[in-house]
């Protein structure tokens, strides 16, 4: 089993660009361009309460497992 | 890095150049300046040293030599440590590296200079009359510490390994 991201489609949604979504969270926009490529590791759980909060959604919101 | 190990950074790194250039320069002017084998201490042996001539002579100098040439090696790790140090590249696979080198150094030292004086002292029995040919052993405290400085050493550039290792798994998450 994939654990899948749709930040990409969450952003889309909220009509945010990766570079707004980085400032407010705290994080470089390379590492919002890695997790919408899916290419890190793990996300800490602060870092994805700061996307969902910043986002207005759930973390099912952005991952999916496949 | 704070500053205050950044500057004792600085000043080992230079340290260590002036002790990796000025080492082997005093060694040079003791050889230039006069008899050679003043360098070799024979009060290890209980009878009167003989008398050495040609090739016993490199010989006796070239095992003197061998601590010195560890001492060399493990500065130029101190070296490349420092050097690193002192740009901020802390946890890094080189660094873990060098410390071990640093350490397999040390204990080099310690172990050659405990060799020294058997060896010479085999040397200087080999041209003895019969009746007056011994080997000598002498090991020292410093010896010992030295021993257990490197030893220390190696474990530290280990365990610097594996915080590269993890400090490397951490950068994967954001």
């Amino acid at each position: 089993m994939q654990i899948i991201v749709r930040l990409d489609v969450m952003l889309a949604r909220r009509k945010m660009k990766s570079r707004d979504l980085a400032a407010a969270v705290g994080i470089t926009e390379q590492n919002i361009s890695l997790l919408k490529s899916g290419k890190v590791k793990g996300v800490r759980f602060d870092t994805l309460a700061r996307i969902c909060e910043v986002l207005d959604c759930q973390p099912g919101d952005i991952l999916e497992a496949e | 890095m704070p500053a205050k190990f950044s500057i004792l950074a600085k000043f080992l790194h230079l340290s260590a150049w002036v002790a990796f250039i000025g080492l082997p320069g005093v060694a040079v002017v003791f050889l230039m300046s006069g008899d050679p084998l003043s360098f070799v201490d024979t009060d290890f042996l209980s009878v009167p040293s003989p008398d050495v001539l040609g090739l016993h002579r490199w010989t006796l100098l070239g095992i003197a030599a061998l601590p010195g040439i560890a001492m060399l090696y493990t500065i130029w790790q101190m070296i490349g440590l420092f050097d690193g140090f002192r740009q901020g590249r802390v946890i890094t696979p080189i660094a873990s590296r060098q410390m071990a080198r640093l350490g397999k150094g040390l204990v080099a030292i310690a172990l050659l200079t405990i060799l020294v004086v058997p060896l010479q002292s085999a040397v200087l029995s080999m041209i003895a009359k019969a009746g007056e040919r011994e080997i000598s052993l002498v090991i020292g405290g410093e010896d010992i510490w030295f021993l257990i400085a490197g030893g220390l050493m190696v474990l530290i550039g280990y365990a610097l390994s594996e915080a590269v290792r993890l400090s490397d798994e951490n950068k994967g998450f954001i």
